[in-house]
This record gives structure tokens, sequence and C-alpha cells, in this order.
């Protein structure tokens, strides 16, 4: 069965291995993924001005090329469903901005697409027994923190997946392929990125913004991966690009700062779930390429055939 | 004809300003029937009403239409003061000028125009208004009251005390509510259980109350003065008269299930009282708990037993009785702290609400009154105090404030301190509410005496981090981020209506707020009836309250019932709608639109038959019937039409010309 797919920009580049992981994975399941025709960046961030009607353009132009293909569309990218979503229910609200922007882009669309996070796919459609059915490589014993950030929830009213303050979706999927789900309290805690992506984290560029803004985003980002270390994870699985880059390239300067800190890898949990049903690790870059703290020792711990 | 007199009212400037009095009052003297009228600066005062009654004897007047405020004022003042005259309070009308017309306009000669068309409707109805006399029904002098809680208990009291029946229904095996788990009581620190058991063991001798316990109210028909009450009273599987509570049974039953009373903090048996001063002092078989009684299944209770008292075969039992009046005193839970998702999600086993703490403190609680955290019993030496862990929230808790939390909490803080001398408390709160009779002081003497520190802010988030529960906040008076590891926290969650209180409110046809608690008819003036007639409120299940107001509350009640119970027939209003019987075809219709069932059709003689006393005269039949048979007293077809005709008329000569 085809259903419309909306990657987005990073999903195309540095998280390549999330978006061949999640495309393979649901074929296994039955369902190919057909790219939304004609896309853009979604905006990446929602815009929270009142006259919003440009930044919206975009994602409401995703959505009506999306209604070409039916009417929903999958995206996995915590900003890009936080962003589409929140778009969908703006214009579902104000007929006058759907117009305004439907008559810009000159196109049709009257707000009929549902836009569904591949968490919400996996949990209502593909169901958690048929991801139990087809589990391949047993992930006993590999601990994994859950993490969900805060665009996957937030704001309820618009988003509503899961409760913002105690999520469990992602918890139940990686327990249904078979990983050891550990439960830590900073599950839905702010990883700092909004701060990371206006500074630069890099060596060099720690210098240019200053060590006072770059210490703040990495002391956000020690909070959780330290929350997570003592309850005895082994690594991080989440949804959000940003999230991962942030919680990844803290840990260099977190290591120097907190003495005894441990290092940990972050991942997507469509990667783990692609190791799961037993495809082929090598294909989604879960390498110190596309990591800053290497994942492949623990990936190679589980993928035994 | 009947003689008519019409008198304006200026109401100060409130009608006078907009309304051009004198020419009213001239328009209204040439209408029809009019043989006399004039205006006064305020109608309503002594010397106003001296005016419309000197008037009914200088122009021998048979109606009155008083212009002026709305009916809901003052139609009652001006009713009684014809009827000292001796004309029938029906002969007396209110056309209202004032909400209806001088307040909501600006143009004077408009709205002078519009008064004098209320006018002159009014006119045209009392025309054929014809005189009334209040609806009689019995009264029966016995009253219902629904839990019994420090509310319902006093109500009860009340009642019973000014010498009539009362029946206290309770829900739980013992009464005493949740005033029975409190250790102490702010602001003079009294002990909860010690104020309360004496009125108790009252309720449980006094000859004019029959309690009855571990039982619930099914169903309430009939209307104000005589109630059909159905009472279901469920099996405790021990005979209440047989019973000496020895114990013995508890002492071999084998199970153990979590101690509601003790909220969970410690564990009783299957059969059991929920404490040692419960009234009726009689065990209880809790059947869910129990290994079994369809089979039998360990029956260790009964060989035990030495007055046989324990009888399995038990029956759950329907009580009907006939009440006047009913209270209800349905009271509070606190809302669950598994619902608070940022504050622990209800997983950490030492974040607790206000009613664990209670426990925690009392001298009869699970740990004697020591303080010890549930986790390890270990005795806390910093605690958390979250005020509005949930209230005052419009977007994931309760949108209202509980009210009782501030007070609370700076006891429990301050008690805490008594306890553990070495310990601290820690309270967040956004504003400190402490308006009551030594309530400020209390909270004072809590911050000077006690060393109490409170943070005002609120508190993002709780988790547990090895044996510490990490409390992430802010102080919004320094502007920093807070985190305290403390050993315990508590938290004031918010007062919600008691479970199963909306069904109930329900079943007794009574009105609930958006919250969910009991709505009275006026929030200032009259606070403790229910809209529904004959039914009176008391205590947190109306709105949250302390031990001071709810009682308070409950002698409200009981006085209205007294008052009630003062008169020998209940009074009812006569502006019902009756059934012109040659007109009436029979069809029914009326009677399914009719919402207080006091329509019947005669199936025999094919006319529909009406139950005067429970007739509210809303107008629902009348609008409804086909033919016309249904008219509503003092506001027939034909009155209405010429009220109609009255006021379109310029609009009706100007089409035809």
């Amino acid at each position: 069965m085809e259903i419309a797919y909306f990657p987005g920009c990073t999903l195309r580049t540095k998280a390549i291995g999330f978006d061949n992981s999640v495309r393979d994975t649901a074929k296994v399941f039955g369902y190919d993924l057909v790219e939304v025709p004609d896309w853009t960046c979604c905006g990446a961030t929602f815009n929270l001005s009142v006259d919003n009607v440009m930044a919206l353009a975009p994602p409401i132009r995703i959505l009506a090329n999306a209604r070409k293909l039916g009417n929903e569309v999958i995206t996995v990218c915590s900003g890009c469903y936080n962003v589409l979503k929140r778009a969908n229910y703006t214009v579902r609200n104000d007929s006058e901005k759907l117009a305004k922007i439907t008559d810009f882009i000159e196109m049709e669309y009257d707000g009929d697409v549902e836009v569904i996070h591949y968490l919400e796919f996996l949990r209502d459609r593909v169901g958690y027994e048929t991801i139990k059915t087809n589990i391949k490589r047993n992930l006993e014993g590999l601990k994994v923190v859950p993490y969900y950030g805060c665009q996957l929830l937030r704001p309820y009213d618009e988003i509503q997946l899961d409760d913002p303050e105690a999520p469990t979706i992602l918890d139940e999927v990686l327990d249904a392929m078979g990983c050891t789900v550990v439960d830590f309290p900073h599950k839905a805690e702010c990883c700092g990125n909004f701060l990371s992506v206006c500074t630069d984290l890099t060596p060099e560029g720690r210098q240019a913004v200053g060590e006072e803004a770059a210490t703040a985003v990495s002391e956000c980002s020690f909070t959780i991966l330290d929350a997570a270390a003592r309850a005895g994870a082994d690594l991080v699985a989440l949804s959000c690009p940003l999230c991962l880059y942030n919680l990844d390239v803290a840990q260099d300067q977190i290591e120097k700062i907190h003495f005894g800190f441990r290092k940990m890898p972050i991942v997507y949990f469509s990667q783990l779930l692609a190791i799961a049903l037993g495809l082929d690790t090598d294909k989604y870059a879960l390498d110190s390429e596309h990591h800053f703290v290497d994942p492949s020792a623990v990936v190679r711990s589980v993928a035994k055939e | 004809m009947k003689r008519i007199g019409v008198f304006v009212c200026w109401c100060g400037s409130n009608i006078a300003s907009t309304v051009d009095v004198g020419r009213v009052v001239e328009e209204a003297g040439k209408l029809p029937g009019v043989v006399h009228a004039e205006d006064y600066k305020y109608l309503c005062s002594d010397p106003g009403q001296n005016i419309v009654q000197k008037a009914i004897e200088d122009y021998s007047l048979d109606a009155v239409v008083i212009s002026a405020c709305t009916p809901s004022l003052h139609e009652p003042t001006f009713r009684k003061a014809v009827e000292m005259k001796g004309m029938n309070p029906y002969q007396c009308e209110i056309a209202n000028i004032r909400e209806q017309c001088s307040w909501v306009h600006e143009d004077k000669e408009a709205a002078t125009e519009k008064a004098i068309k209320i006018i002159r409707s009014i006119v045209e109805k009392v025309r054929r208004n014809e005189s009334l006399e209040p609806i009689t029904a019995p009264l029966t002098k016995r009253a219902l009251v629904i839990g019994a809680g420090i509310s319902g208990i006093q109500a009860a009291l009340d009642i019973a005390n000014s010498g009539y029946e009362v029946l206290l229904v309770e829900k739980q095996p013992s009464i005493g509510g949740h005033m029975a788990q409190l250790s102490e009581t702010f602001p003079t620190l009294d002990c909860s259980q010690c104020i309360l058991t004496p009125k108790m063991v009252e309720v449980s001798r006094h000859p004019k109350i029959r309690l009855l316990t571990y039982s619930e109210v099914l169903e309430i028909s009939g209307f104000l003065g005589n109630f059909n009450v159905k009472i279901l009273k469920k099996p405790r599987y021990v005979d209440e008269t047989l019973c000496n509570s020895c114990g013995e049974c508890s002492e071999v039953c084998p199970v153990v299930v979590p101690n509601e009373f003790e909220r969970g903090l410690s564990s009783r048996h299957a059969i059991y009282v929920p404490f040692p001063q419960a009234v009726p002092s009689v065990y209880t078989l809790d059947a869910e708990a129990c290994l079994g009684l369809f089979p039998l299944a360990c029956e260790k209770c009964s060989k035990v037993c030495e007055t046989n008292a324990i009888n399995y075969d038990m029956e759950p039992e329907i009580i009907e009785e006939t009440v006047g009046a009913v209270v209800v005193a349905t009271g509070y839970d606190l809302y669950p702290i598994d619902e608070i998702k940022e504050y622990g999600n209800g997983k950490i086993p030492d974040v607790i609400d206000g009613l664990h703490f209670e426990r925690l403190l009392s001298a009869s609680g699970p740990t004697e009154g020591v303080v010890r955290r549930p986790s390890d019993h270990k005795i806390p030496k910093e605690v958390v105090f979250v005020q509005c862990a949930g209230s005052r929230d419009t977007e994931r808790g309760k949108p209202y404030c509980s009210k009782i939390c501030c007070m609370y909490t700076a006891k429990h803080a301050m008690l805490y301190k008594h306890k553990v001398p070495d310990g601290q408390a820690y309270i967040f709160y956004i504003d400190v509410r402490a308006g009551g009779k030594g309530y400020e002081e209390f909270y004072q003497r809590g911050i000077e005496e006690d060393g109490t520190v409170y943070l005002r802010g609120k508190v993002s988030r709780i988790f547990q981090d090895g044996d510490k529960v990490i409390v992430w906040g802010s102080d919004t008076l320094t502007g920093k981020k807070i985190e305290i590891a403390a050993d315990m926290v508590v938290l004031a969650a918010p007062i919600v209506p008691c479970e199963g209180s909306d069904d109930l409110a329900r079943r007794l046809k009574i009105q609930t707020d958006a919250n969910g608690f009991l709505s009275e008819v006026h929030p200032k003036l009259r606070p403790v009836e229910s809209i529904t007639a004959g039914f009176f409120l008391a205590g947190a299940g109306q709105a949250p309250k302390d031990i001071p107001e709810a009682v308070a509350q409950a002698s409200g009640a009981a006085s209205k019932v007294v008052a009630l119970f003062a008169n020998d027939v209940v009074e009812h209003d006569p502006m019902i709608v009756g059934v012109t019987e040659d007109m009436c075809s029979g069809c029914g219709v009326c009677v399914g639109v009719c919402p207080f069932g006091a329509r019947e059709l005669d199936t025999e003689r094919k006319k529909v038959k009406v139950l005067e006393v429970l007739c509210e005269g809303c107008g629902a039949c009348s609008a409804a019937c086909p033919t016309g048979a249904a008219q509503q007293r003092n506001l027939n077809d034909e009155q209405l039409t010429s009220m109609v005709g009255a006021t379109l008329a310029e609009a009706l000569e100007g089409s035809d010309s």
C-alpha cells in the first residue's frame, strides 16, 4: 500500500540513516512510502508571529502537494511534524488565513490532509503485535532511554500525540521491538537545541559565540544524558534530528566539565527498528561519520544474526 | 371594566435619565381601564409603597401596574403591598422599564416610546388577569440528609434538635467523612477527631435521627414537601444489632488489602472497621476483598464470632421513605495525583497528597503520628509542599482555587516542624490566601516561629533521583531557578466533588456547575438552596470549603429546612398551565414535553390531567398544545395576543394606512 511521505531536508542529508530506516521498515510491514511531489523545506520552526502567513506558505504547500497522493502524509522528523501539524491546525481554524495562503501558493487545499508521525503509524496502523511478529534480531538487554524532546509533544492542544508530561508512545514502540526500555525523568525536557542552532558548538565555533551560551546548551544536554546514564541506559533513542545533533555534539564538552561523564550514543528509533527487523545494519548510517559519539560498537553487540 | 392604576418609578436616575417619566405617566393615564397614573422617585421605598396603597383606596383600584425594575427583584414587594390593601396579589404586575429599556438605550425619545409600549402591553395583560390563590400540598416533616461528613452531621443534628425526624444516609461503613481523617485543624490546632467524635456519638444516639450507613440514595421522586426516596442498603454481612465490635473476626481474616481510610498507607482485612471511633461501631465485610461468599471460601470470621453476628446470606435491601426536604452534603475528594503527570505521575512513593500527610501526622495514623515517608519509613528531613498542584491551572488541571490548601499546607509545615524539629519545610505557592478569622496570624506564625520557607513560584517538575525526590521550581521573587533534593513532597491537589456525586445529582435532578460542584440558586443571596425546590446544599460538595464554612453552611441549610417545616402545608405558585377539557383532544403531546412530569394522560377519558403542585409554569406544554387547551394562568393566548397587539399598535396602524 502506498502512503505519502514527507522526509524533510535533514533526512536527506545528515539524518540519511533516519530516512532509509523509516522507508525500509515501513516496507517490511507492507507500506510503500511515496515522497510528496515537489516538496520543500517545511520552515523548520513554527512561526509564532501574529501575521505568519508567509511562514505558513511552505508547510501548506507541502500538504497541498501531499493531497495529490491521498488524505494523509507520514513524517518522522519531530520538527517537520510539529510545523506541518500546527500549520494544518492553524488553517483548519482560520479560513481567512487559509484563503490567503492558497491564493498565494496558487494551489487548492482545504485542510483535509492528516499529518501522521511514523510513531503514530506504528502504533495505530501497523500495531505492536505486527512489529513483534516481524522481529528477527533479539534486542533484549539493550538498555534504551526513550527521549521525546519538545516538538513531538507540544503544544498539546495542537499536537495531541501523547501526554506532554508523561508520554509513552516511544516507550511502547521500543518495547514492541524488543529493547529493554529504561524509564528516566527527563523524557520530555528540552535539550536546548533552540540555543544550539544559533550558536556553534564545534570547538572553533565555541570561541566565536562565547563560552556562556555554549555551556548553557551543554548543561541542558548533560542533565538529560546524566540521568539516562544513571538510569543504566546504553543509548538514547529519539525522533528529532535537532535533538540528536545537540545531545551528540555536546558530549565532548560535557566530558571536559563533568568528571566521570560516560559518553552515550544517540540514535533514531527507526534505526533500532531496522536492526530488530533483521535489515542490513550497514545501510543506516550508524557510524562515526553521521554521529559524534559512534554507535557502531553498540550496534555490533546486538546485530548478531 | 377593571379600574387600573399605573405607577412609574424613576429609580433615581436609573430610569428617569433615559425615560421621560412625565410623558410616560401622561400617556399611561390615557390607556383603556387606567383610572390613575403617577410617578415617584423610588417606588420600592416605604413612602413609594404607601403611595400605591393609598391610591388603591382613593381610586378604588382593582389592579395595579408597577413600571420599574425587573420582576425578579421587587415583584414580591409590591404584591405584598397590594395584598395588605385587600387586593389579590396576582392583580399586580410589573412592567420592566429599567433592565429592558432605560439601561439598554441612550436615545431618550425612543426609550420613552418603548417604555410606553411596555406599560401598554402590561396594562392589556392585567386587564384580563384572574385573581389566583396559591396551590397547597401536604408537607412531610421529615428530612433526608445525604452524606454524613461534618456538614451532613451538623445539618442532621440541627434539624433533629428542632424536633423533626432525619434520615441520614452515608455510603461508607462509618460516618465522619474526611474530617475523621484529619490530624489537627487550623488555625487552632485542635485535634480533629476530638472535636468530631462527640458529634458522631450524638448522631448515633439521637432519637430523631435514623442512620443508614453503607447505603446509597438510588432515586428521589415527588416534589417539595413530598419526596419519595429509594435507598439501597448494601449488605455488610454483619448484623448491626448483634456485632459487639470485639474485632476477633478481623484478626483471623487472611485477606489483606489497602486501607482506604489510611489512603493506602497501611492495610486492613476484608472484614474491618474503618477506624476505632467508627459510628456505627460495627464490622463490615468487604465482599469484593473477601476470598469468596458465593460459594463460601473461608468462613474463618463467622467461626470466631461469639455473637453470631456474621450472616453471609444478607441481601441488599431497598428502603423507601417519604421526606419533605433533602440536604445534599456529598462532600469532596482530592484530585488523584497520578493525573498530575509533571509531578511524578503518581509513580514516586514519596510524593503524596495532603490527606496522606494528615494520616502521617495523626496520632491514630499508620505511623502513630511519627512523620515517616512511605518508601523506606525514614523520617524525612527536607519536605517540599506544593500548593496549587493542579488548582488554578486552566490548561491541565482545575481552573478554580481549592481554597483550603493555603491554610492546611501552612498547618502541615508547622506540624511537621513540631514533630521533626531538625527538619525543614519548603512551601511553593502562587499567592497565600489566608482570608479567615485568625488565618493570617496562623500563617505568619508558621514563618516566624517554625521557620517555614515560602518560595513564590510554580514547580515545573518532580522526579526521583536515588532516594531523593528532586523538585525543580522557580522563585519568581529572586528570578532564580530552584532545585531542592527533598526527602518527601506533599502535593496540595485540587478539591473535586466527591466521586459519584455527578451521578447522584443526575438521579436527584439537581444541577451542577462546569466543575461538577452542586449549583446554588444565587451565589450571594441564596447560597444554601439548590435550584430545584426542596433540595438544600451543605459542605464541600457545593464548592471547596474548610470546616468552619462547611458547618456554617450546614446550619444554614438546616435552618432553611426547619423554616419550611414550620408550615403545615407547602404553597405552590398558582401560575400554572391547566387544561381546558373541552378543547383537549387527548393527544398527549404536552405529557412528553413537560420537564417536571406534571402532566398525565387519562387514557380512558382521553383528557390530560395536571398535577398542579409539580407544574412550574414553564409553558412548554402551552407552546406544544395543538388545540390551545393548555393555557397558562394569567398568560393565556388571549392575553398574549392583546399584549402583542398593544405593543405593535402603531406599527399595525401604519401598515393599514
